[in-house]
């Protein structure tokens, strides 16, 4: 039976979600996200005279992905394939669907993180995998900003150059964000994928564009500053090839 | 006289949804390709740059110049 998208959105089931790690769709080892985290600690600034807590945040950001579990897959390209040999450094994004698939417009979590672990254990009679997520050194900077975005792309194959309708994001915005695109399915033909970006949704301008071409199963994240207008779009240009990506973008602010 | 239009340099690729043209980077936007603020804005974002043209008299002197070096 179908699932009904609510008028008042409320419609982002776990059956909906979409974890990608790298190249590969681990939506179906997924089990458990403890906590997508994006949160300020605060900083105690209370007066022996005060009788409320009082504080400031402390203007750290704390962003990872903490408590994830999976049911051990040793197929090819699955969670075990994947996620053993931690540390590993990953692209990551999770889409949030909406009464069906992850569509473009849909919230997602994104990173580029290291996987801290891959602890193995049971779970009733079911063996599991384990990890966290936590931001990579060098992109730290870009998550001091916000890992919550959208789906620009969602994992729907590629035979003709595209371009998706724009994500309103209802206003611009002047401190940057970072994108990331899974390249899912490749048959080694070769494209260009690019972020435009408009202020009306009908003069677009490239705001950046990914390296990878498509010619193989990759992931990659750009990182980018300055002005992003309200609305952005996927541009996806065809020399040859079918191709499957998934992009996400989050602003930073 | 009819007026001149301003020229712009595509700093950055762009497109009009409504005319289908695509500029790209190093390409000359003119005044009318593209909505007035949309070129107001760009110039602020960088995705233009106005072209200002040196006029002719100011040619012709420093090609005046340099032959009399």
């Amino acid at each position: 039976m179908a699932v009904a998208v609510t008028p008042s959105g409320k419609d982002k089931l776990l059956r909906n979600m979409r974890f990608y790690v790298g190249a590969y769709d681990l939506s179906g080892d997924t089990r458990v996200f403890g906590d997508m985290e994006n949160a300020f600690d605060p900083a105690d600034i209370t007066g022996v005279s005060e009788a409320v807590f009082n504080f400031l945040s402390a203007g750290e950001r704390l962003v990872g992905i903490r408590g994830y579990q999976a049911l051990i897959n040793d197929a090819a390209n699955k969670s075990h394939a994947r996620l053993k040999d931690a540390p590993n450094t990953e692209v990551l994004s999770v889409l949030f669907g909406g009464g069906g698939a992850p569509a473009i417009g849909d919230p997602a979590y994104l990173l580029s993180a290291i996987q801290m672990q891959d602890d193995r254990g049971l779970d009733g009679n079911v063996n599991v995998l384990s990890a966290d997520f936590i931001p990579y050194a060098i992109d730290y900077s870009a998550y001091a900003n916000n890992p919550i975005g959208h789906v620009l792309h969602p994992a729907t194959s590629l035979t003709a150059t595209t371009t998706t309708a724009g994500v309103d994001d209802a206003a611009q915005s002047t401190k940057g964000g970072v994108g990331n695109i899974h390249i899912t399915v490749s048959d080694a033909g070769t494209w260009a994928f690019k972020i435009q970006d408009s202020a009306n949704d009908a003069d677009w301008a490239d705001l950046v564009a990914f390296t990878v071409d498509g010619t193989a199963v990759t992931s990659e994240q750009v990182v980018i500053a300055g002005t992003v207008e309200r609305y952005l779009r996927i541009v996806a240009t065809r020399t040859s090839g079918i191709v499957t990506p998934v992009v996400t973008f989050a602003r930073a602010y | 006289m009819a007026k001149t239009k301003q020229k712009y340099v595509a700093v950055r690729g762009c497109e009009n949804d409504r005319t289908k043209k695509r500029y790209e980077p190093g390409d000359v936007v003119q005044d009318g390709d593209f909505p007035k603020r949309t070129i107001t804005n760009w110039l602020k974002t960088g995705v233009l740059a106005k072209i200002t043209s040196m006029p002719e008299k100011v040619l012709g002197n420093k090609t005046k110049q340099e032959e009399d070096v």
